[in-house]
């Protein structure tokens, strides 16, 4: 028997009644398991199994082969975010990353916090694109493949101005080598201040955001490009955000 | 190796294309069928063909049917100011099941999930709104009946932002607790939901 708090990334049906659930744990990383019954109308089960829950979990069996849910209990429900179209694309495109970076029952100190807080932030009515651009640069870390962007990605001086990234050497470049990179992103000086400020900035003690709508753009067209170049993670739930955006909604 | 004979062979691989059945399954199928007498299994392979060859989909509310408008949208008793929006026939067939609805249906076939990436053009939702414009019907309501999870709600705020502006009332089924249930067991979303929708006796 395993006790332990865990948050919803995936619940997929498994025959008539059943549910896989892929859960975040405090204390054993990224676990499935199978809940029993869970798609019956009076399954105590039932309402925990739903993605974004967070909930105390008590789980059996697991070491040779798929734990199973015995009980489950609430601990929040993040209604405010599933009342929202937006706010629902938006967690549904962090559980997505979280669950395609993380490895089965690895331990990976922090994550289990870190989503914990962009939900609250997301229920709090934060801006959700900024959350989501400093959850995706903080999980670059886990993820193994966070740029530096203290360096210039060709000479590898110290930079404290650049006005390039580039995509292919993975990080910002310096005015001399902008041209070594015909297909850098160009963007203003201060989104590097700010991509640095995501990879650095206390959780915990985040505030209001203000950002225009360009600089969030460009940003977010910076870390995606990234994370799909140099991660392989092209996210099905952020196809989903692309169709949201192209109606306007 | 061919253990069994061609035929039979063919009807176990048939039975296995079935979702949740796997080989035993399959062989136990396939030899009752042998025991079946052949006019229980004419029929059942009729039935097999009718199904695929002449069920499609009505024009108006998108339900499986095999006339085209469907019984329900032709019916010139029921309520034409009422639909209900749905995500499954399944779910067309529970509502007449109630016997309490009159109105008309409109099937999604599938909900909106932000999980799966599947977006408002890949269900009937398009095929929604052309028949809320058509000046031939005048609709006063629009029930979203989608089932209370992270995908029907989606569905159903997704469906109410594009209506409302049109001036149509848009209305949402109820959740809370059902009917034989009990109180002490009940979770707290669904008890802070059945708490919030109660009403006046």
């Amino acid at each position: 028997m395993e006790k332990t708090e865990g948050i919803v990334l995936r619940a997929i049906d498994y025959g008539e009644t059943n549910k896989i659930v892929t859960l975040l744990t405090s204390r054993y990383g990224k676990i499935a398991a199978l809940a029993k019954g869970a798609n019956k109308p009076q399954s105590r089960l039932a309402s925990v199994s739903q993605p974004f829950i967070h909930g105390h979990w008590l789980l059996y069996g697991g070491h040779s082969g798929m734990a199973s849910v015995s009980q489950a209990d609430l601990i929040e429900s993040f209604r405010g975010i599933r009342e929202d179209l937006h706010r629902s694309a938006y967690s549904a495109c962090m559980a997505e990353f979280t669950d395609r970076v993380l490895e089965e029952r690895a331990s990976y100190p922090g994550v289990f916090q870190l989503l914990l807080h962009m939900f609250h932030g997301l229920q709090d009515g934060k801006d959700p694109s900024v959350l989501f651009q400093i959850f995706q640069m903080k999980m670059l870390f886990t993820a193994g493949i966070q740029p530096d962007l203290q360096h210039c990605a060709y000479c590898g001086k110290p930079l404290d101005r650049s006005s390039r990234f580039s995509i292919r050497f993975s990080g910002p470049v310096c005015h001399d080598c902008q041209e070594a990179d015909p297909h850098g992103i160009w963007m203003k000086p201060n989104i590097l201040k700010l991509l640095k400020l995501f990879q650095q900035i206390d959780i915990t003690r985040l505030g209001k955001i203000d950002l225009s709508e360009e600089v969030k753009r460009q940003s977010d067209r910076i870390i995606r490009q990234y994370i799909e170049e140099h991660g392989g993670i092209y996210l099905k739930s952020r196809q989903f955000l692309d169709q949201l955006d192209k109606y306007q909604l | 190796m061919l253990y069994y004979p061609q035929p039979i062979a063919d009807l176990i691989d048939g039975f296995m294309l079935l979702p949740g059945i796997g080989p035993k399954t399959a062989q136990r199928l396939a030899f009752h069928v042998l025991n079946m007498n052949e006019e229980d299994v004419m029929n059942f392979a009729k039935a097999l063909v009718n199904a695929k060859r002449h069920l499609h989909y009505c024009s108006r509310c998108c339900n499986i049917t095999d006339t085209d408008p469907c019984r329900v949208c032709s019916d010139s008793s029921r309520n034409q100011e009422l639909i209900c929006v749905v995500q499954d026939a399944k779910d067309v067939v529970a509502m007449e099941k109630m016997r309490d609805y009159n109105g008309l249906y409109h099937v999604l076939q599938g909900a909106i999930s932000p999980m799966e990436g599947i977006g408002p053009d890949q269900i009937r939702i398009p095929e929604l709104l052309r028949r809320l414009q058509d000046t031939d019907t005048a609709v006063n309501e629009l029930i979203l009946a989608t089932n209370p999870n992270v995908e029907g709600e989606a569905t159903a705020m997704y469906i109410s932002r594009l209506i409302k502006p049109t001036g149509i009332k848009v209305t949402r089924i109820a959740h809370g607790l059902p009917v034989g249930g009990d109180l002490e067991y009940a979770d707290e979303v669904t008890l802070s939901k059945a708490l919030e929708g109660r009403r006046e006796i």
